[in-house]
């Protein structure tokens, strides 16, 4: 193993670092709703890796944050409340809308982050991989280590579900 | 039906023209298409990345002992699993616990809530809600300004500190009006106790009764009709002989409106509902019965005049 190979060198960690920790993060936020422990169990797994950079494979390197991470989440988050809030990403146009519009708009998103929140969280994990970050079905089934059809399954599930809050709005 | 690959294939975009017009034809494809445009404008909260990964590199890898035989293994080990403890215990102890948890809405806002026990409230305009998770599994207890309607689950004594008293229940839903020095509390089911802030006074209240307390001594009290939904959260907002200035602010708060009151007595006694729909209507309904005209400009503010 060439000394450029390990992950020990910093310009291969901090790559390693660039493709993964916001995946990470978001992944974490997914599953528990809480920002800051996201961030923490973040932080926390990618330190180990380099703390622990000679004994793992840069090939293996993602997958070791990932299960650091998820080891650690399973100590400490069980039995919360799962509570989502997004930010609003500005829309393109500029919209000059009523109060009640903007309200009844306000009130939606707060409806649709609830009802994310109470998605069963392998479904909502999946959901929210394939919508917010864009990730393919096969980048999703790679990521979490299952198949591409457990994730059809899952997202199918996840928007047969949501799809039910739009039912009936203008 | 998991096998949808017209629904799949949508979900990535990769519909031919064709497909897409065949999948449009779905009654469910209008909520479908809402739910993606109202997801699209989700994002989750950005961290500070770089900082974070500077950190990291910071630590200095070489004053780790060199990993070599079992037995420095084991222990090496043994040693990231106290650190690892140590580190969820000072998280446990110090980090989601320490800070407040704090709803607050500005004018022409409602917001709804949830609470750790599934307690669900709804704030009306200008209000805030407090409360501390660390304490939260021995004391179930909010602190409230303005106004907020409130859903208990069932469990231990609920209790609402305002400014102007206390207001405590068991598993209910009632209403929380605290402004200025006034604290008006209305029950909708179950019972609800009241307090004073100088725990003088006691009131239990019972399904449709309502009281107000000004500065600490009960001003009134009253029933409200069964059934009768809590009115603000219908978009209205209604008062019984209250003071002017207590509606205007209301106004102001609801429309976003700044009322310039100088030329009117605001101490004359109403009772008035108004609309949270129709500014016009709102100041029309209160004002024109007590004989005050007014001028609404263009920059949001009303002046008052006596007739």
């Amino acid at each position: 193993m060439s000394h450029s190979d390990t992950v020990c060198e910093e310009s291969v960690y901090t790559a390693i670092f660039k493709d993964y920790a916001n995946n990470l993060y978001h992944f974490l936020y997914y599953k528990t709703g809480n920002l800051s422990m996201a961030q923490d169990l973040t932080q926390e797994a990618f330190t180990r890796l380099w703390q622990n950079c000679q004994a793992v494979l840069k090939a293996n390197a993602k997958g070791y944050v990932f299960k650091i991470a998820n080891n650690l989440l399973l100590n400490t988050y069980k039995h919360r409340r799962v509570v989502l809030q997004f930010e609003h990403r500005p829309q393109s146009e500029a919209h000059h809308e009523s109060p009640a519009f903007l309200l009844e708009e306000k009130e939606l998103k707060a409806q649709l982050e609830t009802a994310i929140a109470a998605l069963p969280e392998k479904q909502r994990v999946v959901f929210l991989l394939s919508r917010i970050d864009k990730k393919t079905y096969q980048e999703i089934a790679d990521l979490l280590g299952i198949s591409k059809q457990t994730v059809e399954k899952r997202m199918y599930n996840a928007l047969d579900t949501l799809r039910q809050l739009f039912a009936g709005i203008r | 039906m998991k096998n949808d690959e017209l629904l799949h294939k949508w979900v990535n975009g990769q519909l031919t023209a064709a497909e897409l017009d065949r999948f449009k034809q779905r009654p469910e494809y209008e909520a479908l298409e809402k739910l993606r445009a109202k997801t699209d404008q989700l994002e989750v909260p950005a961290f500070a990345e770089a900082q974070m990964l500077a950190d990291i590199l910071a630590i200095d890898k070489k004053a780790k002992p060199p990993t070599t035989g079992k037995r420095r293994t084991l222990s090496r080990w043994a040693k990231y699993a106290a650190a690892a403890a140590v580190l969820l215990l000072a998280g446990w102890f110090f980090w989601p616990t320490a800070q407040p948890v704090t709803w607050a809405t500005g004018q022409q806002e409602q917001q709804e809530g949830r609470l750790p026990d599934g307690s669900t409230f709804r704030l009306n305009a200008e209000s805030a809600l407090t409360y501390q998770p660390k304490t939260w599994a021995a004391e179930r207890r909010v602190e409230l300004t303005g106004e907020a309607f409130f859903n208990v689950e069932k469990g231990q004594t609920f209790t609402v500190y305002t400014t102007n008293g206390t207001v405590a229940v068991l598993g209910t839903t009632f209403n929380v009006w605290s402004r200025d020095n006034t604290l008006e509390v209305s029950c909708q089911t179950g019972k609800v106790a009241v307090t004073n802030l100088a725990q003088t006074q006691r009131h239990v209240l019972l399904p449709q009764e309502a009281i107000r307390l000004t500065a600490g001594k009960v001003t009134m009290q009253w029933t409200t009709p069964a059934n009768d939904p809590i009115s603000w959260m219908a978009g209205v907002s209604k008062f019984r002989q209250v003071p002017l200035a207590t509606v205007l602010a209301a106004l102001e708060r609801q429309f976003g409106v700044r009322i310039d009151a100088r030329a009117v007595d605001t101490t004359t006694i109403l009772s008035c509902n108004f609309d949270h729909q129709d500014l016009d209507l709102a100041l029309k309904t209160t004002l024109t019965p007590l004989g005050i005209r007014y001028v609404l400009h263009p920059d949001k503010t009303v002046v008052l005049y006596a007739q």
